[in-house]
């Protein structure tokens, strides 16, 4: 069987060989590109399943080797930020990366963003009416939720919310990718619809909605429903 | 359909309406019929409705049920004015100001202030009252306005002293008739209910008659009518329905600086508000020069136009028909507007009046004559005209005419021989109306009656005597005399009129000269010394310009100039400045002070206050007026070009520092974090082998770990260096408090298990609108600091409260407290037990600094029984 192969683009060496370590260890094909014209053109040479980028590249920002790929591509994409900067990070998960890591960052931290992503593409394949998170049970054809055996009754735009988190499970989802999937694009960016519907959730889905292990709050980013 | 213009006009009104106060007035037709009575009751309801009402001022006359209806009603103390060893009691528009309460009760709007009040009048007081937001109600007779007054004259034979302009009527956003039947007004007055007896049987015989109360009700009524008229169309023109596409009519009138003039504008408001009406006034100026007295008079008749909302005009002009017939077509006016002259002196028949010309000359005007009212004309009092100046001309001007006549004499002699003496008159003639040309008027009169008496004298047989025999001569001599006297009349008028068109060239040019020199200034400084040199240079005066620059108090501006005010003067400065309006000398507001303030703003700003010491001028001449005004409407100018053009450079210089800092901290962010990042990652790297070498396993846990506390460190050196930098930009979204803590705290929660933290939140959302990762972090801090400076089991109590306004968050525990200084806890670098190891000593302060950019506070003190609180308070959402 041949291995998963990942892509890294980033300009440090040390960097470049500390990925390499850390995920041939899983085990994962490694292939790595040192600025963006090289991980573009290696993408569309080698295939990756997954690409791991960094922000700050010598001949072009990450965000523009972002935009470029995914005129062409939709490879999942993990970004590396040297800061916790929302701004940044918001605009490239908007542009259409997966989910993103800080540097520095813990190596089981960065191997579970690594392994959602692949894994959503493997389970986008596969078809199952019925899922399950935790004590959680969706499903998707009769649109019924269930906690602990019991029906929950969520209205029709919570149970769109929460399909919405269902399939980006593990990843992080902005405020602005939740308002364009669930309410629409004419509804103003500055909406404080998700949060207000993030509570009900809570309220209605949590065992204990004050101290949440499902619904998880990313400061300054979006929502991440727990894997 | 309204024009777009009449809708803006509409919508604009409404619109600066809603800044200002709104006024409500309670009209009566005359005293006692219950107008303060109805107001506060009106009062007691809207206090019901919980609305903050204050009685500023109320006037009870003794009244029983009047008194009885102040209640409860929070009542100004009044102000004491002690005038001529009297002391009065008067409204104080300072402590109103002050209290600034949502609606204000203050009486008898055309009540004249006390001499030394701010204003000279009350209805300015309630004006200034609007202007700063506050709602006013309050009382009005209809005789009092400007426009009823003479027609309440002529029906009583009362003459109102107190009088206020028609245009608060219509500033008044909502007037209430209280209507009583003058039969009934006469028996409370009777029964002493309006008066004390004594008053009320003076008052009955005067005032008081049916006749009267009939005409001044019927007034009152009228008055209304017009004024929902109004409203309608109003109404109309925002509903979109069709008015016409302009008014209909214009008025103007025509006004000299005579006392009659202002029945005449009067008139003219009335009935430009009954055919609801755009109306101007306009003077005609011509070479005959007025008295200090007509001077005066014509100032206040243009003053009355512009307080009745008319617009007047100057117009230079020698013919004042003409003049007068300019203006109106200017004003584009339908209707003009003229008095009836007076009778004349039968010999001055052949000069036709003003009046007549206007009537039966050619214009497509309709023309209005109206005649004085009784008082006015028989009182009326004609101030003095000019009188003649008497122009002695010089020495030398008087050697000239001797010149001209005696070198025409010689000519005559020389040529006696061929001509006849008659003939020689001519030449006397030519030469005098060459000398005119150059002479003054007294030496050319001289010359004229000189040359007659040498042609007599020396030509006329019998010659060498004044003696005439022949009546032929007689005729000749006199003749010459009167065409002599005209040529002279004529010579001088047309001299007149040269010379006032160079006066008034020689004032364009002045003005033009200022604007270039002001125009030319290089910075703002330049320009205010140059309009300083101008005004000291063409008016003698001295004056200085206090300019703000950037600043918000009138008291920190820079002063610029020699004329230094004293305290009164600080006053009059300072309403200029706050009403952004003239001040002090020569205006209705603090007139006692010794300068004259003008704010100059444009449209983008204000930006500073001129003010012209003024001590010096008996009175202001509208040229000395209007020099002023021009100056510092091109002092705005320079100093709105100054402002901007500081504030671009201020931009560019900051957007550089921007620049530089964020690169600057970026890069070294970037290359501090990555060699982190490997050493941290390599470590887990090891880790991640298991703990298969103890001595490599633990190696690498204290690299990981260490590695970990560099990281924190250089976070927060780099947060502090954003901070001291100026750098720190809030990227604002709406954040749920609680929402944010609750996140920390599952993120933080693994390390410290074995702390008793517990939560205190409201039922209902906190929001906030703020930098939610700064926010974050910066109660992580605190946080965090619990933890390393208590021991394990210490109790942690977090609580999240919201007064409407503010949200507070604590963070308590009940370990070893502060200290005796909490403050300490905040400054850099310190640390509360530096022996322990982590920590830069720079978390808490960097809390305080991500709190303050939020307008925020963060306190800390000592718990009683032990332990330490940290006491975040950041605006709610709607507050920020």
């Amino acid at each position: 069987m041949s291995l998963t192969t990942v892509l890294i683009i980033d300009d440090e060496a040390s960097i470049r060989r500390l990925l390499r370590i850390t995920l041939e260890a899983v085990p994962y094909r490694v292939v790595e590109a040192c600025d963006g014209r090289e991980g573009l053109h290696l993408i569309a040479a080698e295939r990756p399943s997954l690409v791991v980028l960094d922000m700050g590249l010598p001949d072009r920002h990450g965000k523009e080797v972002l935009r470029d790929l995914r005129s062409w591509s939709t490879v999942p994409v993990v970004i590396l930020s040297v800061e916790k900067d929302p701004e940044t990070i918001v605009e490239a998960l908007d542009l259409g990366a997966d989910d993103y890591v800080t540097k520095p960052f813990r190596t089981d931290e960065f191997l579970a963003r690594v392994r959602v992503c692949l894994r959503r593409v493997i389970a986008s394949a596969t078809k199952e009416s019925i899922v399950k998170i935790k004590d959680i049970e969706v499903d998707l054809e009769k649109r019924t939720v269930k906690k602990n055996q019991e029906t929950v009754h969520l209205t029709s735009l919570e149970y769109d919310f929460f399909i919405f988190l269902i399939k980006n499970q593990g990843k992080v989802v902005t405020h602005g990718q939740i308002l364009k999937a669930v309410w629409g694009p004419q509804v103003p960016a500055d909406s404080s619809y998700p949060r207000v519907y993030m509570r009900h959730l809570r309220q209605k889905l949590e065992t204990r909605p004050e101290d949440p292990e499902l619904l998880l709050t990313e400061t300054g980013m979006g929502y991440r429903l727990v894997e | 359909m309204p024009t777009p213009d009449q809708l803006l006009e509409t919508l604009k009104r409404k619109e600066n309406r809603q800044l200002q106060g709104r006024l409500k007035i309670y009209l009566g037709m005359v005293a006692g019929v219950g107008k303060t009575y109805a107001m506060l009751k009106g009062a007691h309801q809207l206090r019901e409705q919980r609305m903050d009402v204050v009685v500023g001022y109320v006037e009870t006359h003794g009244r029983l049920d009047t008194i009885a209806q102040i209640g409860d009603l929070e009542v100004l103390p009044r102000l004491k004015i002690s005038h001529r060893d009297v002391d009065l009691d008067e409204f104080d528009l300072d402590a109103a100001l002050k209290r600034k309460p949502q609606i204000i009760l203050v009486d008898e709007l055309a009540h004249t202030n006390i001499p030394g009040s701010r204003h000279p009048k009350r209805y300015q007081d309630i004006l200034e009252l609007l202007g700063q937001g506050i709602d006013v109600h309050t009382t009005l007779n209809v005789q009092h306005l400007q426009s009823r007054a003479d027609t309440v004259a002529k029906i009583t034979g009362v003459i109102i002293q107190e009088i206020v302009p028609d245009s608060i009527i219509d500033r008044a956003d909502d007037i209430i008739l209280i209507d009583q039947d003058p039969d009934e007004i006469i028996l409370r007055l009777k029964q002493g209910k309006i008066y004390s007896p004594e008053k009320a049987t003076a008052a009955a015989n005067n005032f008081f008659k049916e006749g009267n109360l009939t005409a001044l009700r019927e007034m009152g009524l009228r008055l209304m009518a017009q004024r929902v008229d109004q409203e309608l169309s109003e109404f109309k023109t925002l509903q979109g329905e069709p008015l016409g596409a302009r008014p209909h009519h214009r008025l103007i009138v025509a006004i000299f600086a005579s006392p009659f003039s202002e029945n005449l504008i009067r008139w003219t408001r009335r009935h430009a508000y009954a055919l609801n009406c755009p109306w101007s006034a306009v003077y005609v100026r011509t070479s005959h020069s007025l008295s200090d007295e007509e001077e005066a008079l014509l100032r206040k008749n243009l003053s009355t136009v512009r307080d009745l909302g008319g617009v007047a005009i100057e117009i230079q002009d020698d013919d004042v028909v003409s003049g007068i017939l300019r203006a109106a077509t200017q004003q584009e006016a339908t209707q003009l507007v003229v008095g009836k002259p007076r009778e004349r002196a039968w010999w001055l028949f052949w000069k036709q009046h003003v009046t007549h010309k206007l009537v039966y000359g050619q214009t497509t005007l309709d023309v209005h004559v109206v005649s004085p009212p009784d008082h006015v004309a028989k009182n009326l009092k004609i101030p003095k005209k000019k009188s003649f100046e008497f122009q002695f001309s010089s020495p030398s001007a008087f050697a000239n005419s001797l010149l001209v006549v005696g070198a025409a004499t010689a000519l005559n002699l020389s040529l006696l021989n061929y001509i006849a003496y008659h003939a020689l008159g001519l030449i006397y003639m030519l030469a005098f109306s060459l000398a005119s040309i150059f002479m003054q008027h007294f030496s050319v009169a001289f010359a004229a009656v000189l040359s007659a008496l040498l042609w007599n004298f020396v030509f006329i047989p019998p010659r060498f005597t004044f003696a005439i025999t022949t009546g032929e001569d007689w005729i000749m001599l006199l003749l010459y005399l009167v065409t002599a006297g005209m040529v002279g009349t004529f010579t001088r008028k047309l001299r007149k009129s040269e010379e006032r068109l160079r006066l008034q060239g020689t004032r364009t040019d002045a003005l033009y000269r200022m604007t270039r020199t002001l125009a030319g200034a290089r910075d703002g400084a330049e320009a205010i010394h140059r309009a300083l040199e101008q005004l000291k240079g063409q008016l003698d005066v001295n004056a200085s310009v206090w300019v703000l620059e950037g600043k918000r108090k009138i008291e920190d501006a820079r002063k610029q100039g020699a004329f230094e005010p004293d305290v009164k003067d600080w006053g009059a400065l300072q309403w200029a400045f706050l009403n952004r309006q003239p001040a002090g000398r020569f205006t209705d507001t603090l007139p006692a002070a010794r300068g004259h303030y003008i704010p100059l703003m444009d449209q983008t700003g204000l930006w500073g206050v001129l003010g012209v010491d003024s001590s010096e001028l008996k009175e202001m001449k509208t040229e000395s007026l209007s020099l002023i005004q021009a100056i510092s409407q091109q002092l705005s100018f320079a100093l709105g070009r100054d402002d901007l053009f500081r504030k671009l450079q201020e931009r560019q210089v900051r957007e550089e520092s921007e620049k530089i800092y964020k690169t600057l901290l970026n890069s070294v962010s970037h290359e501090l974090r990555t060699p982190l990042t490997a050493i941290q990652g390599f470590a887990e790297a090891l880790l991640m082998r298991g703990p298969s070498d103890v001595q490599v396993f633990e190696c690498a846990t204290e690299i990981s770990d260490n590695s970990k506390r560099l990281n924190q460190v250089v976070q927060n050196f780099l947060d502090m260096g954003r901070i001291e930098a100026g750098q720190m930009k809030l990227q604002r979204q709406e954040v749920d408090l609680e929402e944010l803590v609750r996140g920390i705290w599952s993120r933080v929660k693994p390390k410290y298990e074995n702390f008793k933290v517990t939560f205190h939140f409201p039922s209902g959302p906190v929001i906030l609108s703020a930098d939610a990762p700064l926010i974050a972090q910066a109660i992580e801090n605190v946080l965090e600091n619990a933890f390393t400076y208590n021991q394990a089991g210490t109790e942690i109590e977090v609580v999240l409260t919201s007064d409407g306004r503010h949200s507070r968050l604590t963070i308590a525990d009940n370990g070893k407290g502060l200290g005796s200084s909490p403050e300490q806890a905040f400054e850099k670098f310190w640390r509360g037990n530096p022996g322990k190891t982590g920590g830069t000593g720079l978390g808490l302060s960097i809390s305080r600094a991500f709190v303050e950019l939020h307008e925020g506070t963060l306190v800390a003190e000592n718990v009683r029984g032990g332990g330490a609180l940290f006491r975040f308070t950041l605006p709610l959402k709607e507050f920020t």
